[in-house]
């Protein structure tokens, strides 16, 4: 496993590296002046100036790069050229309220993806599994944003059960910074109004953003325990007289997990980096808003910053899987 | 039974010292804003065109002068002012009584090194406004004198926004000779009716109420002024019907209509200092100013008016009316058979192609776009319409050869001078800039006429004259068309009482110690 982390260490930081160097000449070619877009549409020609020496889009091609490059090897990700702050500090502010909502929406997804999935699966041609498999069907076709206003309209603002839209209300703080994470942080702070505050405010953007892949998350189970209750292991289990109950977890469902495991790991990936057009409708100040306004203003330090971001974040999770599959297989882990 | 006493002795006078500053005040609970867009900063120099940046800076900074709401220059920080015959010399005297929001006392230092912090830093929009200024200086603790090194008219009509910092705070949190440009990016020490309690990047920015503000609380008053940012319309106007939104800025035609349908909502019209342009780059068959002087009689103006649905107003000169030097030279009428005319006495009867940069995704400017297309076309001249983005478009704009033919735009000013239009509009230093004379003008008669009128002393009846023939000159010479006046919309919730757009207030000023709302 050490050998594994180590390889997978080293791998993303040559990725890492490529995407930035990459992405740092594809901004830069661009027939764009990200010094104007940063002065607004009215600055007159010598406040542009100013704030081209002031970031220091001024000095030549290599002399940027050299600079950005060396930066990004003790961690300095650049100065935004829109707010103007450090994007290690703008990320540090945005990503764990995306983060926050993908955990959410990755529990929703194992809990009620991976339940549907198995209930669908033993209860196979029945009208249950039927129900279930179209539920499926429906839930994929909705795109997030579509789903994420008919939620506010009918459990936000005809209800009037859940918050419209934030992460807080707009009277309250938020609570002392430790992770981001508002839940979190207002537990660590023991603020339970906070906590429970915040929690209802993740209802809708989690919904919106987990049902089209707990969708897929119910299919992809359903099918792969499909293929392994048919497989002799089951049938010998169950000639055993082991408890049907015990057959499907411990011996299905675990042979199952594979699949499961690997479109979970892809699942998180595109969850917190796929978020953003429900993060725009919920007005949640998440890292994929600012991904977006960053190319909108050509903030390309921002944008760098954000790819990399999820670059990791694709990384990290596939590592994970790799890491699990060896738990679930151990045939994996002698190879 | 004496110890007792001075408890209550102590208590009595926390009480007292905790006590807002006027007991006549009425607190009418929080208004919010709900805006689209984020302040880059709070650091007033560093303010530029963003109209939430100008209504956070505005509620807590203030200028030494302001404008009321009828484009006069009235007293603020300084009670009172003289200014030198020629018009290089201006002595202010600073009010008494006024407070930072830090605690410290106003006084003449402050003034100093807020002006002197502005001219150095001039990140924002306004560092023009300051460029002529050569020194400033204490003539006493409540007296400033500002010496500048030629006379210009657009410095004491940009003053207003021109803010005043603590110089303590400066001194206090400047880092490495910074200036506080940090410190200040982040925070907010100034005088003005709120004072900055939080600003959560991404989310919003919260002030309240200062106790101790010179302008004193009484009668009804919002306590706290929250700016939400990052708010999708639709999520704004939903919002804005349950009452947890008060104020949303620019809405769009269609949100009229919705406001019509609820009694909870209400949109209000104004006249920013901003007009919607059409420019024509002189080159190819635009080079010869029959075949402008054709486009112009072209150009659809009742249709772009009527497309706008009443919320927009004509233009009857490339500046705006209610400006110091405006003066109507234009007929705005269109006249296709003029055109046809015209088009035949040149060489270019038989129809040519232009290109013409615009936005897509912004109505009024598809409108004009797409209108002004069909109208061409009925003369033979085919019009390719490029979407293009502002960074990209600046870009283009910098090359002769990459420009576009045509292109339209709304251009903001933010003092009341015609001079300050004209100059964005076409003067030649302009040109290869990208940030404005889109037409590539070169004209030494016209540049002239404008380097000349602000040097005039504030209300020379010559800076009118100037002015006025400047645009004639811009009208005969067909290189820019003046196609509107869009009007700006924002939408108010029924409870808000005390609230009127003001047009003067650069880049917005929402006026906040005015409102309070209504339960």
């Amino acid at each position: 496993m050490g050998k594994l982390l180590l390889e997978r260490l080293l791998t993303l930081v040559l990725k890492l590296f490529g995407m930035a160097v990459i992405l740092f000449v594809v901004t830069q070619v661009l027939p764009a002046d990200p010094a104007a877009v940063a002065a607004g549409t009215d600055a007159r020609p010598e406040q542009i100036e100013k704030i081209r020496q002031q970031l220091g889009l001024d000095k030549p091609f290599h002399e940027q790069f050299i600079t950005y490059i060396s930066g990004l090897a003790r961690g300095d990700l650049g100065k935004s050229l829109l707010t103007r702050r450090a994007v290690s500090d703008d990320l540090r502010l945005r990503f764990p309220a995306t983060l926050e909502l993908a955990l959410f929406s990755g529990i929703v997804i194992v809990i009620f993806g991976v339940g549907l999935g198995i209930i669908a699966a033993v209860k196979a041609g029945s009208p249950l599994d039927f129900l279930i498999r179209a539920f499926v069907v429906i839930s994929m076709g909705i795109p997030p944003f579509v789903l994420a206003l008919f939620l506010q309209l009918i459990f936000a603002k005809s209800l009037d059960m859940f918050p419209l839209e934030g992460r807080l209300p707009t009277r309250l703080a938020p609570p002392p910074y430790a992770t981001g994470l508002y839940t979190v942080d207002s537990l660590l702070a023991g603020q339970w109004d906070l906590f429970w505050s915040s929690l209802r405010h993740l209802a809708l953007p989690v919904a919106a953003l987990a049902l089209g892949r707990l969708a897929v998350g119910a299919r992809f189970t359903r099918s792969g325990m499909l293929e392994t209750l048919s497989q002799p292991f089951v049938r010998t289990a169950r000639a055993k007289g082991l408890r049907e109950g015990r057959v499907i977890i411990r011996h299905a469902f675990r042979n199952a997990l594979i699949p499961v495991v690997t479109m979970l790991g892809i699942q998180i990936g595109f969850l917190l980096s796929g978020a953003v057009l429900v993060e725009v409708v919920f007005t949640w100040p998440g890292l994929g808003r600012y991904a977006v306004e960053s190319v909108l203003s050509f903030d390309f330090y921002a944008v760098i910053g954000a790819a990399l971001i999820i670059a990791v974040i694709f990384v990290v999770s596939n590592t994970i899987v790799d890491l699990l599959y060896a738990q679930l297989d151990p045939r994996i882990k002698h190879r | 039974m004496k110890s007792h006493f001075k408890i209550l002795l102590t208590l009595a006078v926390l009480v007292m010292a905790l006590a807002p500053a006027s007991a006549d005040a009425t607190w009418t609970g929080t208004f919010v804003l709900g805006s689209c867009c984020e302040p880059n900063s709070l650091d007033p120099a560093a303010m530029g065109i963003s109209q939430t940046e100008g209504y956070v800076i505005n509620a807590m900074y203030e200028g030494l002068t302001q404008y009321s709401r009828a484009g006069e220059v009235r007293p603020r920080l300084a009670t009172s002012w003289e200014i030198s015959d020629d018009a290089l010399t201006y002595t202010l005297t600073l009010r008494e009584g006024v407070q930072f929001h830090d605690g410290s006392a106003l006084d003449s230092e402050d003034v100093v090194t807020s002006l002197e912090r502005h001219k150095a830093l001039g990140l924002g929009n306004l560092g023009f406004i300051l460029a002529p200024v050569a020194s400033v200086s204490a003539l006493d603790d409540m007296t400033v004198e500002i010496q500048l090194s030629a006379a210009d008219f657009q410095f004491w009509a940009g003053l207003p926004h021109i803010k005043i910092l603590s110089a303590d705070a400066i001194a206090a949190n400047e880092v490495d000779g910074d200036m506080a440009a940090d410190f200040f990016r982040e925070n907010a020490v100034g005088t003005g009716a709120y004072e900055l309690a939080r600003w959560d990047p991404g989310r919003q920015t919260e002030m309240t109420a200062f106790a101790d503000y010179w302008g004193g609380w009484e009668g009804s008053h919002v306590e706290t002024f929250i700016a939400r940012y990052g708010l999708d319309f639709s999520t704004r106007l939903l919002l804005m019907e349950d009452g947890e939104v008060h104020l949303i800025d620019w809405a769009g035609l269609s949100d009229i209509r919705r406001a019509e349908t609820t009694d909870a909502i209400n949109y209000n019209l104004g006249n920013p200092l901003q007009g919607f342009y059409h420019f024509m780059k002189q080159d190819g068959p635009l080079a010869d100013k029959k075949v402008r002087q054709a486009l112009m009689h072209a150009y659809p103006y009742e249709a772009m008016i009527e497309v706008m649905q009443g919320v927009a107003l004509p233009l009857s000169s490339p500046t705006l009316s209610g400006t110091v030097g405006h003066c109507d030279v234009f007929e705005p009428v269109q006249d296709m058979d003029a055109a046809r005319a015209l088009l035949a006495e040149t060489g270019y009867a038989d129809g040519f192609s232009l290109r013409q940069a615009y936005r897509h995704a912004n109505e009024p400017r598809r409108f004009a776009a797409v209108l002004f297309q069909e109208s061409l076309a009925e003369l033979g001249i085919e019009v390719v319409l490029d979407d293009i983005p502002w960074g990209t478009f600046i870009d283009a704009q910098r090359n002769f050869d990459t420009a576009y033919d045509m292109t339209s735009h709304w251009l903001n000013i933010p003092i009341p001078y015609s001079g300050e239009m004209l100059f964005r509009l076409n003067h030649s230093s302009l040109i290869d800039t990208g940030t404005g004379n889109w037409a590539w003008y070169n004209n030494p008669a016209f540049d002239a006429l404008l380097e000349e009128a602000p040097t005039l002393a504030p209300g020379d009846p010559r800076i009118d004259e100037l002015l006025c023939q400047a645009q004639q000159i811009l009208i005969d010479d067909a290189v820019v068309i003046p196609v509107m006046l869009s009007q700006y919309i924002d939408l108010t919730h029924s409870s808000v009482r005390g609230y009127q757009y003001d047009p003067y207030g650069f880049p917005g000023d929402l006026r906040v110690h005015d409102i309070w709302l209504e339960n």
